[in-house]
C-alpha cells in the first residue's frame, strides 16, 4: 500500500544503523512538517474524545485531522466515531469516503459489507400487518474499533518490507504508511545493494508510529586477526612503507576484498600473505615466521645521522639504516664530513640485532693549517722573489766582470747584496718549510676518533617482556591500542 | 695527497736553498778583473807597498808578491798571489822590526830589503832606524821573515828611515842604499848597517810641508850619464839632486856649488810632491817625473843635463818639460810610479788623481791614469779606479805601482808581466785586467785566463 500522506505519529522512532560507527538517523521529519504536527494534535484529542464516548466530537477532530494530512485511517476512525455516536448516515458516508481515498486499503471488503449493514439499518421499517420477510432481520454489527497509523521509511526509498519473514513476500514498499494491527510484528527491509535489515516494533491503535530505517551498504569491513609463532612481529597491510599497524596477535576491520599482509620481526625473514576479506567476515590468519639466517646492525641514531656505513671496505649505506651481516667477524668503518672517522670491529651472530650508535669527533679545525700553508706560500714566495733577485746580482756581477770597462773588483759590495738576497731567500725557504711542515702536520692531524655503542640482542632468543601504549591507525578511524609483549 | 703536498713544498725549498748558496757568491768574483785585499789593521791607514821580484823557489805557486805595511801600525806581512790572483798574507811578528810602523822600504835585486821605520825609538822626534829584511820559504807555507836591525838615528838626526832606496850611488854596481830622515841623507851598504856617506845640509832645503812628510825619494843616474844614480828628493817647489863625491865619500850638498842641483819650475809650490825615475820614452836615459798636484805633472827627458837640453840651465835656454795637464783641480799627481813592461822599451806613467772623476756616475771618486809619454805627447791608455761604491774619494792611488806577475806558472816560459796596482790607504787594489787605449789590449795574465 501506498500513501502519498503522512500519518501525524505521537511516537516518533528514529532507528540508527551503523556499521562501524557510522549512525544513520531520522530525526524531525515528524515534527518539522507543521501539518503533519496540527494533524498529530487533532488525532490524539479525537482519541481522548472517542474513549470519553463524546463520539460525535472525536468524529469531527478526526475529519479535523484528514484535512490537516489526508491519512485515509483518519477517515476510517471518523466513521467508527460517527457509527459509535449512532450517526449511521455520516458513518456509511465517511466510510465511502475512505474507499474513495483508499480504494486498495486492505479492509476494503470489510468497510464495504459494514457500510451495506449501516445501510440496511437506515432503511425504512416495513408497513405494519406486512409480514416482514424472512431474510428482513436487522443485522448485529461487529464492534469495530479505530485504526493506529505507522509510517515507514527508508533510505533509500524504495526497500522492500516484510512482515516476520520473507516466506510471506513484499508487504510494503518505502516509504509506506497504514495500520497495522496492534501485536507485535517484526518488520524485514530489503534493497539491492544494502545489507537486510531487521526491526520488531509493537503498533498501537491510538498512536503514529513512525520508522526511519537507513540501510547500510552490502560491501562492509570484514574482521581479521592475524596471528604468528612470533608474538610481537610487527604487522603490515598493504603499504609497508606507512608504517606498522600493529603487532601479532593483531586484529581488526578490513575493506572487504584483496589485501597482502606483510608480518615483521627482526631476526626473522619477513613473511607475505595474500588474504581476500568478505564484508561481514571474521577470519584469522596464520603467518609463522621463519628465523634469519644473518645478523642485523642497526647503525645510527640521530646523533649518527648522515654517517656512511662501511663493512669490511664496502660502502653500505647511509646512517641511520640497517644492514644485514652474515655471521662472523666484520670491520666497520663509519665516515662523515668534518667528522673523524669511527673504526670499530663487530662480531656477528645468526638473528643478532645490534644497535649501534655513533658519537661523532670532529676533525679538528684547518683554519690554522690554512693559513700557515698560506704562510708558507708566501714564504716560498718570497723566496722565490729574493732568489731570483740574487740570481740578477750574480748575473750583473758575471756580466760585469766580463766588461772590464767597469772594473769589478773582488770585494765588490754587491756580493754583499746577493748574500744578503741569498741569505734572505734562504731564511724564507726555511721558513716556508717550516710552515709548510706545520701545516702538514695540522692538515693531517687528527682528533679524537669517533666512538660507538653496541647493544646486541639475540632476536631468536626470548624478549624482554613490554607493556605500553601504542597510538592505532585503523581505516576509517583512530585510537590507542594497549600493546603488549612478553 | 698532503704528504705529496709535503714532498712538493720540501722539493721546492730544497732547490731553492740549493739554488740560493749565499757562499756561492764567494767564488762569484774569483775572475774579476781587480783582485782587492785589505791587510789587517786600522781601517783609516795608509799602506805602504812595495813590489817585489816573482818568488823563485822550485815548485812555488807564489806567481807575484809584495811587501806590505802600514803607516799607522806595525804590520808588516808579504802578499803573495797565486796563479789565479788570490791573495795570502804571511804576517811578520811587529816585535822583529822594532813594533813600530814600516813607513818605506826597498829591495835589491838580490832579494835583500830595506825598511824604514822612522818612529823607532819613541818620543816626539824619534831617532828611527833602518832594518835589512831577508824572506824564506817557510816550511808550512808563507814566508819567514829574517829581520836584522840597520842604520839607527839619534840626536840630530831624527827619524830616520823616512824614506829608502835602493841604488847605486856610490858605484856602477855598489848595490847600496838611501836612507833619508828629516835632516839627513845617508847612503848604507847592502847590510844597511854600513854607513857610506851621509850628508845632513838639508835642514833648510827640506821644508816642513805635510805634503813632503813622507819624503819624495828617487834614485836613478839622470846626470852625467856616469853610471852613478843621483839621490833625487822631492821639496816644496823643487826637486833636489845629490851626487856622490867620492873624493868626500859623500852625497853633495845642494846649493850654488852645484849647478845641476836644484830643478825648480815657475815657483809651483807643490811642484816636487812625488817623483817617479824610468825611460818614458825608450831612448836609453832614464827619465824624471815630477808631480805638482793639484793638477800637474812635469815629465823631463833625460839626460836632463845634456848640453843641448840642459834643464838646469838658464831659464829662457832651458828645455820645457813635458806637462801632463789635468782639467780638474783634484790631486793629479800627488803619487807618481813608474810601469815598466818586460819587453819594452818604453816605460809607462802611472798619475794618481785621488779625487778626479772615476767612472761615469761617480765624480770625485778617484782614479789613477796609465800615460804613454814622449817628448812630443802625453797619452792616457788606460784608467784604474776602485769599482766600490763605498770607496773613499780622495784616498784612491796614494801608493800606486806595477806588480810583476810570473806567467810562467801557467804556461811554461811565460814572461813576467806588469800588474798594475793602487791603494786607497785600506785596501789594496790588483787590476789583472782593463781596458786600454792605445796600447794592445792587457792580457789578464792569471792562470785562468791564459790555460784553455
Amino acid at each position: 500500500m501506498k500513501s502519498s500522506h503522512r500519518v501525524v505519529a505521537s511516537v516518533f522512532l528514529a532507528v540508527a544503523a551503523s556499521g562501524l560507527g557510522r549512525t544513520a538517523l531520522a530525526q524531525g521529519e515528524g515534527t518539522t512538517d507543521p501539518a503533519l504536527q496540527e494533524a498529530k494534535v487533532a488525532f490524539e484529542e479525537a482519541q481522548v474524545l472517542y474513549t470519553k464516548d463524546q463520539f460525535a466530537e472525536a468524529a469531527a477532530k478526526f475529519l479535523d485531522a484528514f484535512d490537516k494530512k489526508p491519512f485515509s485511517s483518519f477517515l476510517f476512525n471518523a466513521a467508527v466515531a460517527f457509527e459509535k455516536g449512532k450517526e449511521l448516515g455520516k458513518a456509511v458516508e465517511t466510510f465511502q469516503r475512505y474507499l474513495s481515498v483508499d480504494p486498495q486499503a486492505r479492509d476494503a471488503a470489510e468497510v464495504k459489507t459494514r457500510i451495506d449493514s449501516l445501510k440496511a439499518l437506515l432503511a425504512p421499517p416495513t408497513a405494519p400487518g406486512k409480514a416482514a420477510p424472512d431474510v428482513a432481520v436487522a443485522p448485529v454489527l461487529p464492534a469495530m474499533a479505530t485504526k493506529g497509523l505507522v509510517i515507514i521509511e527508508s533510505k533509500p526509498a524504495g526497500a522492500n518490507v516484510y512482515l516476520n519473514d520473507t516466506t510471506q513476500g513484499v508487504f510494503a514498499t518505502t516509504p509506506w504508511q497504514g495500520s497495522l494491527d496492534p501485536k507485535p510484528v517484526r518488520l524485514i527491509f530489503e534493497a539491492k545493494g544494502f545489507k537486510r535489515e531487521t526491526r520488531e516494533i509493537n503498533p498501537r491503535p491510538d498512536k503514529v508510529l513512525e520508522l526511519y530505517i537507513a540501510m547500510s551498504e552490502e560491501h562492509f569491513l570484514g574482521w581479521i586477526e592475524v596471528v604468528s609463532n612470533v608474538p610481537g612481529a610487527e604487522v603490515f597491510i598493504d603499504r609497508q612503507e606507512i608504517g606498522a599497524i600493529g603487532r601479532t596477535p593483531y586484529t581488526g576491520h578490513l575493506k572487504p576484498g584483496s589485501h597482502r599482509l606483510w608480518v615483521k620481526r627482526a631476526g626473522y625473514e619477513t613473511a607475505q600473505k595474500d588474504i581476500e576479506v568478505q564484508p561481514g567476515t571474521a577470519t584469522t590468519h596464520t603467518i609463522n615466521l621463519e628465523q634469519v639466517g644473518y645478523g642485523t646492525l642497526n647503525a645510527g641514531s640521530k646523533a649518527g645521522e648522515g654517517g656512511t656505513l662501511f663493512v669490511d671496505g664496502a660502502q653500505a649505506c647511509v646512517l641511520p639504516c640497517e644492514q644485514k651481516l652474515k655471521p662472523g667477524d666484520h670491520a666497520l668503518r663509519v665516515q662523515k664530513e668534518d667528522m673523524e672517522d669511527y673504526d670499530g670491529r663487530l662480531t656477528v651472530n645468526r638473528a643478532d640485532y645490534t644497535t649501534m650508535d655513533v658519537s661523532y669527533s670532529p676533525k679538528p679545525g684547518r683554519g690554522k693549517a690554512w693559513a700557515e700553508a698560506v704562510l708558507s706560500a708566501g714564504f716560498f714566495a718570497g723566496g722565490v722573489f729574493l732568489g731570483v733577485k740574487g740570481n740578477q746580482v750574480k748575473d750583473e756581477i758575471d756580466k760585469d766582470i766580463k766588461d772590464t770597462t767597469k772594473l769589478i773588483s773582488t770585494k765588490d759590495s754587491r756580493t754583499t747584496t746577493g748574500k744578503l738576497y741569498y741569505i734572505g731567500a734562504d731564511v724564507c725557504f726555511g721558513l716556508g718549510l717550516v710552515t709548510a711542515a706545520l701545516a702538514t702536520w695540522n692538515f693531517l692531524e687528527s682528533g679524537p676518533p669517533s666512538t660507538a655503542t653496541f647493544k646486541t640482542t639475540n632476536t631468536a632468543g626470548a624478549s624482554p617482556g613490554k607493556l605500553g601504549l601504542a597510538p592505532m591507525d585503523v581505516p576509517h578511524g583512530a585510537g590507542l591500542a594497549a600493546t603488549g609483549r612478553f | 695527497m698532503n704528504t705529496a703536498k709535503a714532498l712538493t713544498w720540501a722539493m721546492l725549498a730544497a732547490a731553492g736553498l740549493a739554488g740560493c748558496n749565499p757562499s756561492s757568491f764567494n767564488s762569484a768574483l774569483d775572475q774579476a778583473p781587480v783582485v782587492v785585499f785589505t791587510p789587517p789593521g786600522a781601517s783609516t791607514g795608509s799602506l805602504f807597498v812595495l813590489p817585489l821580484s816573482p818568488a823563485s823557489e822550485p815548485g812555488t805557486t807564489s806567481a807575484a808578491r809584495m811587501l806590505v805595511s802600514r803607516k799607522d801600525t806595525a804590520y808588516l806581512a808579504v802578499a803573495d798571489f797565486d796563479t789565479n790572483g788570490k791573495v795570502t798574507l804571511s804576517e811578520a811578528y811587529s816585535a822583529d822590526f822594532g813594533g813600530t810602523p814600516v813607513i818605506s822600504a826597498a829591495a835589491r835585486p838580490d832579494g835583500t830589503i830595506l825598511l824604514g821605520t822612522p818612529s823607532a825609538g819613541g818620543g816626539a822626534l824619534p831617532g828611527g832606524r833602518v832594518s835589512t829584511l831577508s824572506l824564506s820559504a817557510a816550511a808550512g807555507g808563507g814566508y819567514d821573515f829574517f829581520i836584522q836591525g840597520g842604520l839607527q838615528g839619534g840626536g840630530a838626526a831624527t827619524r830616520m828611515g823616512i824614506s829608502v832606496a835602493a841604488g847605486n850611488v856610490t858605484g856602477p854596481a855598489a848595490g847600496d842604499f838611501v836612507v833619508v830622515g828629516d835632516n839627513t841623507v845617508h847612503v848604507v851598504g847592502p847590510d844597511g848597517k854600513t854607513v857610506l856617506g851621509s850628508t845632513s845640509c838639508l835642514a833648510v832645503q827640506l821644508g816642513s810641508d805635510d805634503i813632503y812628510a813622507y819624503r819624495p825619494l828617487a834614485v836613478g843616474d839622470l846626470l852625467l850619464a856616469d853610471g852613478l844614480d843621483e839621490i833625487v828628493l822631492g821639496a816644496p817647489g823643487r826637486v833636489l839632486f845629490l851626487q856622490w863625491d867620492p873624493a868626500s865619500n859623500s852625497p853633495v850638498c845642494p846649493g850654488p856649488a852645484s849647478p845641476t842641483s836644484i830643478l825648480t819650475n815657475a815657483g809651483i809650490a807643490s811642484f816636487g810632491a812625488s817623483l817617479a825615475v824610468a825611460d818614458f820614452d825608450g831612448d836609453a836615459h832614464l827619465d824624471l817625473a815630477v808631480g805638482a798636484p793639484q793638477d800637474m805633472v812635469f815629465v823631463y827627458f833625460g839626460p836632463l843635463d845634456d848640453p843641448l837640453h840642459n834643464y838646469f840651465g838658464p831659464p829662457e835656454s832651458a828645455p820645457a818639460p813635458v806637462l801632463i795637464r789635468n782639467s780638474t783641480i783634484s790631486g793629479f799627481g800627488s803619487s807618481l810610479a813608474s810601469y815598466q813592461v818586460p819587453g819594452q822599451k818604453m816605460a809607462q806613467l802611472l798619475v794618481a788623481d785621488p779625487h778626479g772623476t772615476a767612472d761615469a756616475g761617480r765624480p770625485a771618486a778617484g782614479r789613477a791614469l796609465l800615460y804613454a809619454v814622449t817628448p812630443a805627447s802625453a797619452v792616457v791608455t788606460a784608467v784604474f779606479f776602485d769599482s766600490n761604491e763605498d770607496a773613499d774619494p780622495g784616498k784612491f792611488g796614494e801608493v800606486i805601482g806595477g806588480l810583476m806577475f810570473n806567467t810562467g806558472l801557467c804556461v811554461p816560459g811565460g814572461p813576467v808581466q806588469i800588474v798594475p796596482w793602487a791603494s786607497n790607504g785600506v785596501d789594496l787594489l790588483t787590476f789583472f785586467n782593463y781596458p786600454t787605449t792605445t796600447l794592445p789590449a792587457a792580457m789578464d795574465p792569471r792562470c785562468f785566463s791564459l790555460k784553455p
